[in-house]
């Protein structure tokens, strides 16, 4: 099965646009109630936790999603997730993450934050 | 002290004087001559108790090993809740293929896996539901997809036990 979208699709704020209708189209459906951005693969390996690309696909999302939709991340380390919410991005509604005795850090960051979880 | 320099032991401790078996201290005589045979049984016999069944038993039923109950999505709970009233859906099943789809759709919730929205898309067409009562998550990539799992957590442990996920 082929993927929505191609690696580099989200470096522009039009290609967020374009793979957003396109995971429209995908699952035909009119809108979503909740869209992640997965944010684990930008940030693995980088030396920016929060990378500039990823934070102009994070504003671009949270700007097409219509009133009513949440938006949110996935797979966000605490790293990630200090630095998004330190450089004034909007926080994010939900952090999808698997549910792992190791990953204690990122629970108490969220909790922190008060944020909430989806567990997968 | 006994002239063999070991002092008596009392009955029933290790090294000391066997006990009579059964239940011991004469509760079976005592018993047998307070208690009645229940009706068609004989006054008492050796080794039949007719006093009170002693505490700490239990029944079969009691020390079966329990069954698991079958998986009943309507009596999962459904969504919790949220500061400001909101309920957020619990996301338990990442629909991969069209049989997780029918599962979702009877928890009212769907959480796609990257990759597979096309696939849950033709499911979702075949199926008959609901918009307004189904909760759809999906998932953008935001960056190369080919990169593995993400480092989590900053451990060397840690990471090789996410590179198996």
């Amino acid at each position: 099965m082929p993927r929505v979208l191609t690696p580099d699709l989200l470096c522009s704020p039009a290609s967020v646009r374009a793979a957003y209708a396109q995971l429209l189209a995908h699952l035909g459906v009119a809108h979503l109630d909740l869209c992640c951005l997965d944010v684990s693969a930008a940030a693995r390996g980088a030396t920016d936790p929060w990378p500039a690309s990823v934070a102009a696909a994070w504003e671009v999302l949270c700007s097409i999603v219509p009133e009513g939709g949440a938006v949110g991340v996935a797979h966000a380390g605490w790293r990630t997730l200090d630095a998004m919410l330190t450089s004034g991005a909007k926080k994010p509604a939900v952090n999808v993450c698997e549910l792992h005795p190791l990953l204690s850090q990122v629970i108490h960051a969220c909790h922190a934050w008060h944020n909430h979880f989806a567990m997968d | 002290m006994a002239s063999d320099g070991c002092q008596a032991l009392p009955p029933g401790v290790p090294g000391g004087p066997p006990v009579s078996a059964g239940y011991g201290n004469g509760q079976v005589a005592a018993a047998a001559a307070t208690s009645t045979a229940p009706p068609g049984e004989k006054p008492y016999a050796a080794g039949v108790w007719y006093g009170p069944a002693p505490t700490g038993w239990r029944t079969s039923s009691e020390t079966a090993t329990p069954t698991e109950k079958p998986f009943d999505a309507a009596k999962e709970p459904r969504s919790v809740a949220l500061p400001g009233g909101l309920r957020l859906p619990l996301l338990g099943v990442a629909v991969t293929d069209a049989a997780s789809v029918s599962v979702s759709l009877r928890l009212d919730s769907l959480l796609v896996s990257p990759g597979h929205e096309a696939e849950v898309g033709n499911a979702l067409k075949a199926a008959s539901f609901e918009r307004e009562k189904l909760f759809i998550a999906a998932f953008l990539p935001g960056g190369p997809t080919d990169a593995g799992p993400e480092l989590l957590v900053p451990s060397k442990h840690a990471t090789e036990i996410c590179h198996e996920c």
